[in-house]
């Protein structure tokens, strides 16, 4: 997945899945496989932004911003948590994006 | 031929089914029970009773359960084929398909706003939630609740409360009276508990939700009321539906109770204090929303 370049890689939250955001925590359900995924307050953050209405690369400008960093500091831990949020099934890639 | 008298026909939150025994003071006791349930008209899915088999060979006497096409061996005492029969009931309505999440969950009303007493087996949640019937609480279950977050709203499992051993010196006035020639002398292996049986209070089929407070009994241990995060309580809800939540629309529907209400955990060896501290988190809950 991430083979695409981050300026064109949009993505939302999978068919199925729902997340609540409780003090500042995000818990994710996927009803396909029944998990339950408690993310940091950090992935957090970038699960929030998982909306397709921008690349990736613009959630990590977001983020850098946020945090007063360069983006190249966070982009790699970011690109990460996706990784691991698509292998979860929990996002999907949406062609061009929405919004 | 067994002869089959009837002792009803109802809805246990989705599941419909008829009640009956071979005898006739057994099915007036059925009657007694589950009278709390919402009486079905509509033709029932599901029929259990209690069948008294008498013998020569002590093998083939005792109480046999019938559930559907299952029956049980003979129970030497009518107590455990109530508690099998008990079970039976109890999971057939938790296999009922349904859209809104159910809850292992005791519940219990005052005014109309529940605390939601989440738990798994052997927490003591019957036992707290008998005892809150006897302080004047409104019963909505030992067993099960059915949640509708988003209307904060909560519908119990009507069934009579389930009484272990362990907890019967509490409740004395609540022994079970089952009066028939056949059934003299029975032992009791679990008292199965109408709740008008503890309390003058009128059960409630529905309720507010309150407070949530997940209890833990623990033999000798001090009375502890641990506020949770709000995240810390939607992980335990989770947790306490039965079969987990088995879609989307249930997990939103149990954030929302999370979102909205305080929850607490509650580890105690006192029923005193038990109920001291789920009427105070409650009060506080409805202070703060208030």
């Amino acid at each position: 997945m991430l083979s695409v370049p981050d300026e064109e890689l949009y993505l939302r939250p999978s068919d199925g899945v729902a997340s609540v955001t409780l003090d500042g925590e995000a818990v994710v359900y996927s009803e396909r496989t029944t998990g339950v995924h408690l993310l940091d307050p950090i992935a957090t953050l970038v699960w929030e932004r998982m909306d397709a209405s921008r690349p990736l690369s613009a959630v990590i400008a977001e983020l850098a911003e946020e945090f007063q960093l360069a983006p190249d500091a966070i982009a790699d831990d970011v690109r990460n948590l996706v990784l691991r949020l698509n292998q979860q099934q929990l996002l999907t890639v949406v062609e061009g994006g929405e919004g | 031929m067994t002869v089959r008298i009837e002792a009803g026909v109802w809805d246990a939150l989705g599941h419909r089914f008829r009640l009956w025994s071979s005898d006739p003071a057994i099915a007036a006791h059925l009657a007694a029970l589950y009278a709390e349930l919402e009486p079905a008209a509509a033709p029932h899915e599901a029929e259990y009773g209690i069948e008294v088999v008498t013998s020569a060979d002590p093998r083939k006497a005792g109480f046999v359960v019938h559930a559907d096409q299952r029956v049980s061996a003979p129970k030497q005492s009518l107590g455990r084929a109530l508690a099998v029969l008990g079970s039976r009931i109890n999971a057939a309505v938790v296999a009922t398909p349904r859209r809104l999440p159910l809850l292992h969950a005791a519940a219990a009303a005052r005014d109309g706003a529940a605390a939601l007493l989440p738990a798994s087996m052997e927490s003591g949640k019957s036992t707290l939630v008998a005892g809150l019937v006897a302080s004047g609480w409104s019963y909505l279950t030992d067993e099960a609740a059915l949640v509708h977050g988003s209307e904060l709203g909560l519908r119990g499992l009507l069934k009579p409360i389930s009484l272990d051993a362990g907890s019967w010196q509490l409740f004395p006035d609540a022994r079970p009276e089952v009066t028939a020639a056949a059934l003299t002398g029975v032992d009791q292996h679990q008292w199965q508990v109408p709740p008008g049986a503890l309390g003058l209070t009128p059960p409630s089929r529905s309720a507010h939700v309150g407070v949530v407070v997940f209890p833990r009994y623990r033999e000798g241990a001090p009375t502890e009321l641990q506020p949770l995060r709000r995240v810390e309580v939607l992980e335990s809800l989770l947790h306490c539906t039965f079969g987990g939540p088995r879609s989307r629309e249930a997990f939103i529907e149990l954030a929302a109770v999370a979102e909205a209400v305080p929850g607490y955990r509650l580890t105690s060896g006192s029923l005193a204090e038990c109920l001291e501290a789920v009427r105070s988190a409650l009060e506080d809950s409805l202070a703060i929303g208030a």
